[in-house]
């Protein structure tokens, strides 16, 4: 798998260097291509190749996505029970207090998420992965909207938005048990 | 707007500080295009004047607030540098036809007026366009794709400053620093040395590596920062700036595809070898690389369109629901304008467009109806790309946008300079506006602004932009003699990049455009585009568009990031980096701001120096 991959790789790479020195020659004077067009369409041919072998091979990914042991669900389950615990208490703390919860949530949950957008997408598809990825920026948009409010020592509004966040996380981990399960369903059915 | 206890976001102080600090921008960088060729986004200095006077002065401003001012100052100012890019051209092609066969781009004189106004309200049609295509593009962009948007990272540290960490506002201060000495020492030229250091840009040929291999670097301390905040995704840029001038500019010349007389100019250290380019450079990059790279740069745009299509259909959807679910049964969504917003701000700027295409003078009922239907279908792509490139690199390649709306206007209205212009004014002003737009809402989701609340404000100040830089381009250019001539060469506002438009209209109307080039680099983006590697066409494009010596230090910023990142791991790596990052693409901005106010102040900036920073400009419109 990883030699097909990477043999896929090689030839699009190549191929797109074939067509694209073969573009790159200027045509004679009253010509509208070059001589060597040729270079360039065997390129993109060179190209296809690759491309469909890079794209039949399975995509075994080293990426750093992969490096994360947590999965994106487990992640989102993870996250719940700090929002329920600041969701809670966010009335008595101090604002830099909600600011170091919110540093947590950031650096331990949702930049990890962030990476892991790509596993997201190759397992239940990219129009529903969409549904799912929007829905988390906007709970980490709201998520920011507290530390803003925090910095500027406005406790209301870090409260009022702690809320709206808790209330979206959870309803973010609703989409992804619906989604995640339904889409792998199959493939333990095969099993 | 609100009362006491709610959370200021859009208030008047920040929308009158917007509109005022954006009206201010909008002359000085319509001035210093005219005189220097490039002009800057007024984010960053708008967010520091807005931290000064919100929080400062009236002691009561938010992060979210000045987040307002800065959207609407930055959305004003970059108004104007797509008209300044694009209506100067006519206004000087106009006297030059004049002068070569007493005939001008309009026969009557009288005529003009009625053009001025088309090009007005095709600005106001491009100013709502541009906000409109970014409002369902910024789901795909900035929930999906997540691209960096290294400037708007910036500025939401900006905004975050005086509440942050001290030590990440002592990064900050330390980017802030380093960058805006080293600029100051940069553009000072106290250190240039003729040959090898000339105009920012350091020679690396070590005097032997030949000019084909672009053997220069740029010494901008933002483009590296640029490539510090985006890492591995911005890896596909330098690989596209390889396959340019490591791979194919050498086979070129091997195969003497182009025959300069000197391949060996930078080698030898000859002085001007930077600051002129080098006869190889020119070559290579102006009639084969870049043409290609504007082809890719399209064709992978579209590419992307069609690959990302059932996520952008998702987005849509997104926004049609988003009104029907909200506060029922949901609290997600709702957080940004209405698709029917979005449906009809297309229609009036369609209706806008097709209106000021009619105006012109030449241009019948259906030829405006071809202008407007065209011209919006390109400027959605040009969009597209436009905003793509700012995301992953913070470069907008807007002059190639020019470039190609004008020369597909010009064919699809029988050469008709005054309307190819009206429709170039107005893809410039909207993909101006967009990429902008489009950096401030990645600022505002880094500091939970509210998006429907930018976008509904940008809405409405949108067009003031258009209208101020066409009134300012009309007023320079009435400043010459016999009210005529105001810009252009031998004048105090050599106006460089209208200038190089300018002769390629003109090479248009003399059928000279490079139609395999665009065509084949467009089949090459394609086949990018279709790999499974996120904006791969755009980047590689992008990096053949752009000089080679950008590509370099923007290189350096991405390697740089993946060594820490390995070495380190990347959450202490990023939580130190993105504000010393920031501080240093906000120190290289705020001198190079200053110093550009200070040569026109002083009017020290001759001609030679304009053209050098025309090519040569990273981090801004090029």
């Amino acid at each position: 798998m990883f030699n097909q991959r990477w043999v896929g790789i090689i030839l699009y790479g190549l191929g797109i260097c074939i067509a694209t020195i073969g573009a790159s020659k200027l045509p004679e004077e009253g010509e509208t291509w070059s001589e060597i067009l040729y270079w360039f369409n065997d390129g993109v041919i060179l190209t296809l190749l690759g491309l469909w072998i890079w794209r039949q091979s399975d995509d075994e990914s080293t990426d750093d996505e992969t490096k994360e042991k947590r999965s994106p669900l487990d992640l989102i389950r993870d996250i719940q029970p700090i929002l329920e615990d600041l969701y809670r208490n966010v009335d008595d703390l101090e604002c830099y207090q909600i600011q170091e919860y919110v540093k947590i949530l950031q650096v331990q949950y949702l930049l990890k998420l962030e990476r892991q957008r790509g596993l997201i997408q190759d397992r239940i598809g990219l129009e529903k992965s969409a549904e799912l990825l929007i829905a988390i920026s906007y709970g980490e948009r709201v998520i920011n909207r507290i530390l803003s409010a925090a910095l500027d020592g406005h406790h209301d509004e870090a409260v009022e938005c702690t809320e709206e966040a808790h209330a979206a996380f959870k309803e973010v981990l609703e989409m992804f048990n619906a989604l995640w399960f339904q889409e792998v369903s199959p493939q333990v059915t095969k099993v | 707007m609100k009362d006491a206890n709610q959370y200021r976001e859009l208030t008047v102080a920040a929308v009158t500080l917007g509109v005022l600090q954006g009206i201010i921008l909008n002359v000085a960088f319509v001035y210093a295009a005219l005189t220097l060729g490039f002009s800057i986004g007024g984010s960053t200095v708008a967010a520091i004047i807005g931290y000064g006077l919100l929080r400062g002065v009236l002691k009561k401003g938010t992060i979210v607030e000045n987040n307002i001012n800065q959207t609407i100052a930055s959305g004003i100012n970059t108004a104007g540098t797509g008209v300044v890019f694009t209506l100067p051209a006519l206004f000087m092609l106009d006297a030059k036809m004049r002068a070569d066969t007493g005939v001008g781009v309009l026969e009557e004189e009288g005529a003009w007026m009625q053009l001025l106004s088309g090009i007005t309200l095709g600005g106001i049609a491009g100013s709502i366009l541009g906000v409109v295509l970014i409002i369902p593009l910024r789901k795909q962009m900035i929930a999906l794709d997540r691209l960096q948007f290294p400037s708007g990272v910036a500025v939401a540290e900006i905004l975050k400053t005086g509440g942050a960490s001290l030590e990440k506002f002592r990064l900050l201060l330390i980017g802030v620093a380093v960058a805006g000495l080293w600029k100051l020492i940069l553009a000072t030229g106290i250190i240039d040395r003729p040959g090898i250091l000339m105009n920012e840009e350091l020679n690396i040929s070590f005097g032997i590596i030949p000019d084909y291999f672009a053997p220069v670097l740029y010494l901008s301390l933002m483009n590296v920062a640029a490539g510090l905040l985006s890492g591995k995704g911005g890896v596909p840029f330098f690989i596209g700036g390889v396959l340019a001038w490591w791979i194919v500019s050498p086979i070129a010349v091997q195969f003497e595809w182009v025959v300069p007389q000197d391949l060996y100019q930078l080698a030898s250290y000859q002085a001007g070898s930077i600051a002129d380019g080098t006869e190889t450079f020119s070559l290579l990059h102006g009639s084969m690389i870049r043409p290609l790279g504007i082809g890719t740069l399209v064709g992978g745009a579209l590419m992307g369109v069609l690959t990302a299509f059932p996520a952008i259909r998702s987005a849509f959807k997104s926004l049609a629901s988003a009104a029907k679910s909200n506060s029922v049964t949901s609290t997600i969504g709702g957080d940004e304008l209405s698709l029917n917003v979005v449906i009809g701000g297309t229609v009036l700027a369609v209706v806008l467009f097709f209106v000021a295409s009619y105006m012109t003078p030449g241009v019948s009922f259906v030829q405006a109806l071809i202008s407007a239907t065209v011209g919006t279908i390109w400027l959605g792509v040009a969009g597209l790309i436009v905003a793509q490139s700012t995301g992953m690199t913070d470069i907008s390649p807007m002059s190639g946008m020019a470039l190609i709306s004008v020369t597909l206007m010009m064919f699809l209205l029988n050469n008709n300079v005054a309307a190819a212009m009206v429709v170039g004014v107005a893809v410039c002003v909207a993909i101006g506006q967009g990429a902008d737009m489009m950096q401030d809402l990645k600022t505002g989701f880094l500091v939970g602004a509210r998006p429907i609340k930018q976008q509904m404000i940008q809405f409405c100040v949108t067009w003031i932009g258009a209208v101020v830089a066409i009134a300012v381009v009309y007023l320079i250019w009435s400043s010459g003699p016999n009210g005529a001539n105001g810009f252009g060469p031998n004048t105090a506002f050599p106006a460089p990049q209208a200038g190089a438009l300018m002769g390629i209209v003109d090479g248009v109307m003399n059928g000279n455009i490079p139609v395999d080039k665009y065509f084949l680099g467009g089949t090459i983006g394609v086949l990018l585009g279709g790999a499974p590697v996120g904006g791969l066409g755009v980047l590689v494009g992008l990096a053949m568009y752009l000089p080679f010596s950008i590509t370099l230090g923007y290189g350096a910023g991405c390697f740089i990031n993946m060594f820490l990142i390995r070495r380190y791991g990347e959450t202490r790596v990023m939580g130190n980096l993105v504000p010393l990052a920031a501080g240093l693409i906000v120190g290289e901005a705020l001198m190079g701001v200053g110093y550009t106010i200070y040569q026109i102040l002083t009017d020290s900036v001759g001609e030679e120096t304009t053209m050098l920073l025309l090519d040569w400009v990273g981090g801004v419109y090029v």
